[in-house]
């Protein structure tokens, strides 16, 4: 498709500037450019940023490197230990051929992310399971794909209740929610390394950088209550203890005072 | 008199018989559930665990009916999948040189409402030194690559957790179950399988960072460095590979077992290195060390490995004494009564235990557990097992980081430990009893659904 566009008329290598990109392919490719407009990509990365700024850079652009410069951290360490990301490392991919089915041994960040010329992001949920389904199936027999994307679901529902469930515990600390904002930042942090294990398809992210990581987020927020509450009884024990507060408190000395 | 001294000798056979009748009885029954293994009555498989152990869960789809060429599948697959067609032409099922070629059919079937997704017994109607050599692994006991499923469905953490929840360990632990976790389908190529990345999607993460202490260590990095223009297609022997890859020292010769030459056992068991049976399994490695090295070095570093596992075991335990005096003294929060029971326990049953603290089964001891304890998992499993995994793998600053991360973890145990003893006593002189922590660590919407299922 990129090499039968850059043949049908000969144009300069460049360099060109952003603003030059987009008055020429708005007017050559209008859908592409709105769908970059209205994508994520839209504040983050202009058209320099991914294809370089002279023609000629599809390939580059094609390759899991034109992204992980900027997605670095647990979503290209969660892609890079998949299936998929190991054999587009250790394979040749041959990024001269558009991002369509049947065409890769193994799918790269952009051929999910950009599938087929896509500039949005075709992995986008409110894009809805069609779409995801299509992309997946072009090397997954499609009841696999629609049982992984259900497990998938399912397993960050998990990942959702116990994020809750934090929530839940840090409401009731004694000194309110913000004494443990980071834990609760900690759990919000596994729960996407979940959502990332789960998309990436890396079962390491899914489990040790995820779940097993929120159940200790869990226990360290319910240590913290527990801790809290019991050093607060302490202080007003501590409180009744000393001999103004014992002379105030002499005569009830049933019950322990608290 | 005769007859009273006979009876000394049936009663005690029929007793006996009856002991084992009703024991393999038992062991049936437990195992004819819905699920898989030890637990099988008390789970039930998701839809998706069917393509991750095929030979127990798999069930052929039914919308489309018929019995099929290879060539009718290809014809249709061509447009459906075209990745795998891709892939399958690619490899050498598709055109073997010394037979015909190996199609759709031959692996799945060709009734299309009775196919099957291929588990090692059909890769092995083939492969059948592989397969043999795989199905052998189970006399070097877990950890092992044979064993890998069982083991996953019969730990109690994945009897007792939502299923949904627990598909992310038989992902990896279907490496038992099916020969594409190292053999990436359709393409099957062993040139694939022999390189490191082949093992890292599921030997990473913090218990297992082979990866990365491999890639840290002198072999790791000139494989990094000059690994990509290496010919794969060449046999995992002496000569053929400049620096060894995971499955060079782990499948030497491309033999299907991984645990053959296991001396410290992934980390997990503490072994006395020295034993006769284990002296065999270190002269194992200093043969594939000798194909590079000088066996005197070879056993040189065998020893620092040994040095390195005999301090990480002296320091887990000393945190482990602290915990069991804990234990012993209640002191830890919350306590039996006051937490979700331990997996699969009864608290209310004819063997209720009070397993808190340290007990046998560190693996499940990850939650339903106080600070401290969780505080030792992490330093078990993490620190600790990191720590190995740089001693066996030759990444010396793996190895230090690993250590100091154990230093601190026990300093941070013993310093939880006096803050619980000093609560504790200020509690029990005071109010003469434990703290109360109510529902706490009982509420929440994921633990009470954990509880439910359970």
């Amino acid at each position: 498709m990129g090499t039968a566009q850059r043949a049908d008329t000969a144009v300069a290598e460049g360099p060109f500037t952003q603003d030059e990109c987009v008055e020429c392919h708005a007017a050559r490719d209008p859908a592409l450019v709105a769908q970059w407009r209205t994508g994520p990509h839209a504040s983050t990365a202009d058209c320099v940023a991914c294809h370089s700024e002279r023609h000629g850079g599809l390939p580059a652009a094609r390759a899991d490197a034109a992204c992980t410069g900027c997605h670095d951290g647990a979503v290209a360490h969660s892609y890079a230990t998949s299936k998929h990301g190991v054999l587009v490392r250790i394979g040749r991919p041959d990024w001269m051929r558009p991002l369509q089915r049947g065409l890769h041994r193994a799918p790269g960040c952009a051929y999910c992310h950009l599938h087929d010329r896509e500039h949005g992001d075709s992995m986008d949920a409110a894009r809805g399971p069609a779409v995801r389904e299509w992309v997946c199936s072009g090397c997954h027999a499609p009841r696999y794909v629609r049982e992984q994307l259900d497990a998938g679901a399912r397993l960050l529902e998990v990942a959702g209740l116990k994020v809750q469930e934090a929530e839940q515990i840090a409401a009731r600390h004694p000194m309110g929610g913000i004494a443990s904002a980071d834990l609760l930042a900690s759990a919000r942090r596994h729960a996407r390394n979940v959502r990332l294990g789960a998309g990436h398809q890396s079962p390491d992210y899914q489990w040790w950088h995820g779940q097993p990581a929120l159940d200790g987020d869990l226990i360290r927020l319910r240590d913290a209550v527990a801790r809290a509450a019991r050093e607060a009884a302490g202080a007003a024990r501590v409180e009744t203890d000393s001999p103004s507060a014992r002379r105030e408190n002499a005569t009830p000395l049933s019950g322990a005072g608290r | 008199m005769a007859r009273a001294r006979v009876r000394y000798v049936w009663v005690p056979v029929v007793l006996t018989a009856i002991a084992l009748a009703a024991g393999f009885a038992w062991v049936h029954w437990t195992q004819s559930g819905p699920g898989t293994g030890l637990y099988s009555r008390l789970w039930s498989p998701e839809p998706v665990q069917g393509w991750w152990d095929p030979g127990a869960f798999y069930r052929p789809v039914q919308s489309v009916a018929g019995v099929f060429e290879a060539s009718q599948c290809l014809q249709c697959h061509e447009a459906i999948t075209p990745g795998i067609v891709a892939d399958w032409r690619d490899s050498r099922h598709s055109r073997p040189t010394d037979r015909a070629p190996v199609a759709c059919p031959e692996c799945h079937g060709a009734d299309h409402q009775a196919l099957r997704l291929p588990t090692p017994e059909v890769c092995g109607g083939c492969h059948v030194k592989q397969h043999g050599e795989l199905l052998d692994e189970r006399r070097y006991g877990f950890p092992s690559h044979v064993l890998a499923m069982e083991r996953a469905v019969d730990a109690k953490h994945f009897a007792d957790k939502p299923k949904a929840e627990v598909q992310a360990c038989v992902q990896c632990h279907s490496v038992a179950t099916k020969c594409d976790s190292c053999h990436t389908r359709h393409r099957f190529d062993p040139a694939e399988a022999r390189r490191p990345e082949a093992c890292i999607t599921c030997h990473s993460g913090p218990p297992h960072p082979d990866d990365d202490t491999y890639f840290a260590s002198a072999h790791g990095k000139r494989y990094l460095a000059e690994g990509d223009a290496w010919d794969w297609s060449k046999p995992l022997a002496k000569g053929n590979y400049e620096v060894p890859t995971c499955a060079y020292c782990h499948m030497e010769g491309g033999r299907h077992q991984v645990a053959q030459k296991s001396l410290w056992k992934f980390g997990l068991l503490e072994v006395n290195p020295h034993t006769s049976g284990n002296r065999v399994l270190r002269e194992r490695w200093v043969a594939v060390c000798t194909d590079c090295h000088d066996a005197a070095q070879s056993r040189t570093w065998l020893a620092d490995l040994d040095a390195e596992r005999k301090a990480a075991w002296r320091m887990l335990y000393g945190a482990e004494d602290l915990l069991k005096e804990l234990r012993a003294d209640d002191l830890l929060h919350p306590g039996t009564a006051e937490r979700p029971p331990y997996p699969l326990d009864d608290p209310g049953g004819l063997w209720a235990k009070a397993r808190v603290g340290y007990f046998e089964g560190q693996a499940s001891a990850f939650y339903n557990v106080s600070a401290i304890e969780r505080g030792y998992f992490e330093m078990w499993y993490f620190d600790n097992l990191g720590a190995y995994k740089a001693a066996a793998h030759g990444d010396a600053a793996g190895v230090q980081r690993g250590h100091a991360a154990m230093a601190a973890a026990f300093a941070e145990i013993q310093a939880e430990a006096a803050t619980l003893r000093a609560l504790g006593a200020a509690e029990q002189s005071k109010d003469g009893r434990r703290h109360d922590p109510g529902d706490l660590w009982l509420a929440g919407p994921y633990t009470e659904l954990n509880r439910e299922r359970n």
